[in-house]
């Protein structure tokens, strides 16, 4: 029976509920580096920087090995002096310009946020990391055959109903994870009761559709890095002109030639095809 | 026929040979050693010289769909005995492509996945590119088969293409147009990192415009100097005709290039964008002006030395406007720095080599340039059988030795930097000898008969000599006997956490425990701990396997933060206890805890999965 097949089949109706996402609340941020050792040790990256007591430094800059770090922005603002560690990793992007660019689908953007990478599909062409408005997905470098790496978002964790490694090991309450859409409730909440304290922003809510990480500062953010971007995601006009912009121009020059074709044959036409023709089929003959 | 000719041709011809096998051997050293050590490229630049040969090659190479578009569609049959060089050239200029975009694919090993339907990403340029120059080089093949059909007389396919051959060159020409774009449009997804004196929402268009004069310039250049290397009579007066069209094309992309920026509201970009308004001004003058200024005049493009100029200044308009677009225009971040490898820049020229040096032999051994006159007057080098077997040979020697002289310096340096703590098990060298017997390796333990589950957990590594637990013996702390020879009777009454409910076999040797420690502003209650007035804690609890390798006084690693607030949160405990203040006492700010993050007390554990 039709409709028997039909209720078996299960439904599957992304909603923007599902999204989980990370607030990133950089005024309790105190730049411990935990984040980054607590992303090394779950995902089995190596310690990048040992110093001569043997002690492991935090990575300052982000690598194949490095998928988060605090970065320190010292910032002059209104005659005060911030110091504001700004986490960085991959912001998960609403609408993700990596997968959009990624010609084989090695990205993936999952229902529930995550932004992950199958290498095994990969084939080295970097177009993402030149897409990627922030400039996070990097490449082993080193390697013969070098995979493209950075944050997953800990998909496999929060597969297993786990936060994100990073803000588990978060010391200060700085990561918070959740529902996207009630961590934005939560965000807009810390900036009521705390005006002063807040830049009264929430980076990541609309910026370029929206991102999974989002977050709150004491000052501006443009001071301290963040790309300054619309609201439009980046990938809604090239995906309007792969759907619409290639149909039309092979369209478009395909009748182009037929007519000019036509508009610089159409009288010799007859002749010159048959003249061929008839040779041909004289000399078969 | 004249010595010199010949001779300076033989040497071109060599040069060439040697080129492409230098460039052969870099290539092979690239594949095998991956990009990091054979590229200057980087996360900040990924893209690099390579991709600038291809978007400056498919422009180039597309003077074979033009032609095709005037000798098929427009009916110019007197453009026919240019087609062929033109067309091979084409598609000798797309192979090239071809194989720098192999070169340049990091995963190279599975490009193949481009063309498997369920991975395809429809969305994606890069995609659309890789697919269109994919039919599109298999519908080139059709256009160049003609001439090596002739060549082996086979008679019927010959007649197959011939019948086909204005569908072929309306799919050439329609697949070519999308090519083209999409190249252009690949830049599109980066409105925020491509300055906007370049990016615009009409690349694809301008990428196709210039596409449409570079072909027709490249007509021009590769006829023109086909024809003059190949003592053939140009008729000067075609080329002109070419030249006039090309002119006109310019004159439109310049309007389309200025108008867009017009239309954008971005004009003020002209002058105050530093070096990169030269750079534009620099693309616009010497690609666009000065060859519509050649070609205006008729007394220039009447004369074939003209013609060259012209067609390669618009030529060289074109590969800088495509190495501002992927390189100069980029905005990599702070920092980043690129200029090509000299390996990289071996390995371009070589493709180039290896493209003129195969359009040689094309013109040498197929009817590729009308037939006329007498064809020993082609000063082609002639080598004899013998010189051509040790030529090759010389020259796969050549590239072998490349390839070996490159290889070790080149090779990934892909020694991962190890965390220097380990949290292994280990154990005393001497005095745990009995123990080490069966501890020593999982087989041991697995042939005393142990659980193959959990044999794994109890190999114990030898405790290195310097160690502060090094002298004490196994059974000190786990209790048993170490001389027994029967297990069981070895392991009676042992333990695998001493400390476990019971600080005494840790307080023997270690009295007095600090209640602070000054020089790092902390505060730990060990004895509210360890006399047990809080709940069940062990020493085991914060300070690990302590007697199997690392020191927590040395400082190699001591009790993380993360340990106490992740017991704290267990607990439950008030607020107070989970506050800052609770443990770190004295002075204290984010920079100081940044310093602190990089000093031995946050040496935290490495390796293993603990955040869970």
């Amino acid at each position: 029976m039709p409709s028997g097949i039909a209720l078996a089949e299960p439904l599957k109706t992304p909603s923007s509920a599902q999204l989980k996402g990370m607030l990133v609340d950089l005024t309790k941020c105190i730049g411990c580096g935990w984040c980054q050792q607590a992303c090394k040790e779950w995902n089995d990256l190596p310690a990048a920087h040992v110093d001569e007591e043997g002690c492991v430094e935090v990575d300052s800059c982000l690598s194949a090995d490095t998928w988060t770090l605090p970065e320190l922005q010292e910032i002059e603002e209104d005659g005060q002096h911030y110091k504001v560690f700004v986490k960085k990793q991959c912001m998960h992007c609403v609408d993700p310009a990596c997968v959009s660019a990624c010609p084989v689908g090695a990205l993936q953007k999952l229902d529930s946020g995550p932004v992950v990478y199958d290498c095994t599909r990969c084939i080295g062409c970097r177009y993402c990391m030149v897409a990627c408005p922030f400039g996070i997905p990097k490449f082993e470098w080193d390697e013969p055959l070098p995979r493209i790496q950075k944050c997953t978002f800990c998909a496999d964790r929060q597969a297993d109903g786990l936060e994100p490694a990073c803000a588990a090991a978060c010391p200060t309450g700085a990561l918070m994870f959740g529902d996207r859409d009630s961590l934005i409730a939560e965000a807009e909440s810390r900036i009521e009761a705390d005006p002063d304290g807040y830049f009264h922003h929430l980076y990541g809510k609309e910026e370029l559709g929206g991102t999974s990480w989002m977050y709150l500062s004491p000052v501006n953010f443009e001071a301290m890095g963040f790309p300054l971007v619309g609201n439009e995601p980046v990938t809604s006009l090239s995906e309007a002109v792969a759907t619409y912009g290639t149909a039309g121009v092979a369209a478009s020059v395909t009748l182009l030639l037929g007519g000019l074709y036509y508009w610089f044959n159409g009288r010799q036409q007859e002749v010159e095809v048959r003249v061929p023709i008839s040779e041909e089929s004289e000399r078969e003959s | 026929m004249s010595a010199v000719r010949k001779n300076s041709l033989s040497l071109i011809f060599v040069l060439l040979v040697v080129l492409v096998a230098v460039g052969a051997g870099a290539g092979i050293v690239r594949m095998i050693n991956g990009l990091g050590t054979t590229t200057s490229l980087s996360d900040g630049y990924p893209w690099g010289l390579w991709i600038v040969y291809d978007i400056f090659f498919v422009p180039f190479s597309a003077g074979a769909f033009m032609i095709l578009a005037v000798t098929h569609i427009y009916g110019k049959k007197e453009y026919h005995g240019i087609a062929r060089p033109v067309v091979v050239a084409g598609f000798l200029g797309e192979i090239m492509v071809v194989v720098i975009l192999l070169m340049d694919l990091g995963r190279w090993h599975q490009f193949y996945n481009i063309l498997l339907p369920w991975y395809w990403n429809i969305n994606s340029f890069m995609f659309q590119v890789s697919i269109c120059l994919t039919i599109y080089i298999g519908v080139m093949v059709l256009e160049v088969a003609p001439a090596i059909l002739e060549r082996l007389n086979w008679q019927k396919p010959l007649r197959l293409i011939r019948m086909a051959t204005i569908l072929i060159a309306g799919l050439g020409i329609v697949l070519s147009s999308l090519h083209q774009s999409s190249l252009g449009a690949l830049f599109l997804l980066i409105p925020y990192r491509l300055h906007h004196l370049w990016w615009t929402p009409t690349l694809p268009l301008l990428f196709f415009a210039s596409a449409v004069f570079a072909g027709l310039a490249m007509v021009i250049f590769v006829v023109t100097l086909t024809f003059r290397a190949f003592h053939r009579r140009l008729d000067l007066g075609l080329m002109s005709n070419l030249a006039r069209v090309v002119a006109v094309l310019l004159g439109v992309y310049f309007v389309l290039k200025l108008g867009d920026l017009v239309l954008n509201g971005e004009m003020g970009l002209l002058f105050s964008s530093g070096w990169l308004s030269v750079l534009f001004l620099a693309e616009i003058i010497v690609g666009v002006i000065v060859p519509v200024i050649l070609f205006g005049l008729e007394r220039v493009r009447n004369t074939s030395s003209g013609l060259l100029a012209g067609s390669a200044c618009a030529l060289a308009g074109v590969a800088l406007n495509r190495t501002n677009v992927a390189i100069f225009a980029y905005a990599a971040p702070d920092g980043a720095v690129y200029f090509p490898h000299w390996m990289e820049i071996l390995v371009s020229v070589a493709a180039v080599a290896a493209g003129v040096l195969l359009f040689v032999l094309a013109v040498r051994f197929l009817p590729i340039l009308p037939e006329e006159g007498d064809r020993r007057s082609v000063a082609m080098p002639q080598f004899s059988r013998w010189a051509v077997v040790f030529g090759g040979g010389a020259l796969a020697l050549l590239t072998i030795t490349m390839v070996l002289l490159l290889q070790p310096s080149t090779q990934a340096k892909a020694v991962r930097t190890e965390a220097t703590v380990t949290t292994s098990v280990s154990a005393s060298p001497r005095e745990g000898q009995q123990c080490q017997a069966c501890h020593g390796d999982e087989q041991a333990l697995l042939d005393a008969g142990m659980d193959p589950n959990e044999a794994d957990l109890y190999v114990v590594e030898p405790l290195p000599a310097e160690a502060v637990h090094a002298d004490i013996r196994c059974v000190a702390c786990h209790y048993g006997d170490t001389y027994a020879q029967d297990v069981e009777v070895a392991h009676a009454g042992t333990v695998t956490d001493p400390t476990e409910g019971d600080a005494q076999i840790c307080v023997a040797c270690h009295p007095e425990i600090r209640e602070e420690f000054p020089e790092d502003r902390l505060r730990t209650p060990h004895n509210e701990v360890i006399h047990g007035e809080v709940a069940d804690v062990s020493c085991s609890d914060c300070h690990g396997a302590v007697g199997h390798g690392f020191d927590p006084v040395s400082g190699q690693i001591i009790c993380p933060m993360g340990v106490c607030l992740d017991c704290h949160q267990e607990r439950n405990l008030d607020s107070e206890l989970s506050e800052c203040e609770a443990c770190h006492v004295g002075a204290h700010d984010p920079v100081l805890a940044y310093e602190c993050s990089t000093s031995p007390a946050t040496n935290l554990p490495k390796r293993g999965r603990r955040w869970t």
